[in-house]
């Protein structure tokens, strides 16, 4: 046995945040690109709100691209339910690690500021649906 | 270089400035699905209070298989709850076999640590890029 790709395509789409009041990632535009997937970030209000931490807020981002790689349930599985993504996001560095389950998105969004330490790192989780509509290719 | 892990009954560790408080994390964890191939079926977590690598380190041991018994021990980033910057409640961890990458996030919750772990594959790996999610429990303290 050799790797063998897995089928980025059940995870491509529009995903919305189920909650509308939240803040941090609002939509995420995941297209397949190859063998990866192609995601686009779009967040709303301060990404990372803590309350009462020193330095400027970080800004949030609109479109932002990031590469994901898409992870089947298994070795020897071949579809994606689940992507990891790493990379810059803004001014900060995450890791995004995203699986569906019946429909649900859940992204665990990890985030670390590179460039002010006294900006504590922030984990939350997001849900997600699926944006009626055309799947992107 | 020492290291201390704590329960949550224990003394909270020691800790410098910004740091949040990391003993809810700290410990050993064993997976509750003891039969599962995917991921990893202990982990122990610890802070080391000296030295140049002060911090949290993960050691993550296998269920065998394609994988490493032992995958060593990574040094971990710790994360805090947006409203809670005072205590962690995540980590990820990094573990780089050559042929594999695997990437292990978790967060505490009601005393489970709940887990997410992918696997990148390379060139001379076999096999699908793949993830598990498992729960982990605090291995139990016998008199």
């Amino acid at each position: 046995m050799t790797v063998h790709a897995v089928d980025p395509a059940p995870l491509a789409g529009d995903w919305v945040n189920f909650d509308t009041g939240a803040t941090g990632i609002e939509l995420v535009e995941a297209a397949v690109d190859g063998s990866r997937l192609r995601l686009r970030i779009t967040e709303r209000g301060d990404p990372t709100p803590v309350r009462g931490t020193p330095g400027p807020p970080a800004l949030p981002v609109t479109g932002a691209p990031l590469p994901a790689v898409p992870l089947a349930d298994d070795i020897d599985a071949a579809e994606a339910v689940a992507f990891l993504a790493e990379g810059p996001l803004g001014s900060r560095q995450v890791i995004l690690v995203g699986y569906a389950n019946r429909g649900l998105l859940t992204i665990d969004v990890h985030t670390v500021h590179p460039t002010d330490a006294r900006v504590p790192n922030v984990m939350y989780r997001a849900h997600f649906y699926r944006s009626e509509g055309a799947t992107r290719t | 270089m020492t290291s201390r892990s704590t329960s949550p009954s224990g003394p909270p560790a020691p800790r410098p400035p910004h740091t949040p408080d990391v003993s809810a994390l700290l410990g050993e964890w064993v997976n509750t699905d003891r039969h599962s191939a995917k991921g990893a079926r202990r982990l122990s977590v610890t802070w080391h209070e000296e030295g140049m690598h002060e911090g949290m380190f993960v050691r993550a041991f296998g269920a065998g298989g394609p994988q490493p018994g032992d995958w060593g021990e990574a040094p971990a980033i710790v994360y805090t709850a947006p409203d809670t910057p005072s205590v962690a409640w995540s980590f990820s961890v990094v573990y780089d076999f050559g042929s594999r990458r695997t990437v292990v996030c978790a967060y505490h919750k009601t005393g489970i640590l709940i887990t997410t772990t992918a696997t990148v594959l390379s060139g001379d790996g076999e096999g699908a890029d793949h993830w598990a999610r498992s729960f982990f429990h605090r291995t139990e303290a016998r008199a």
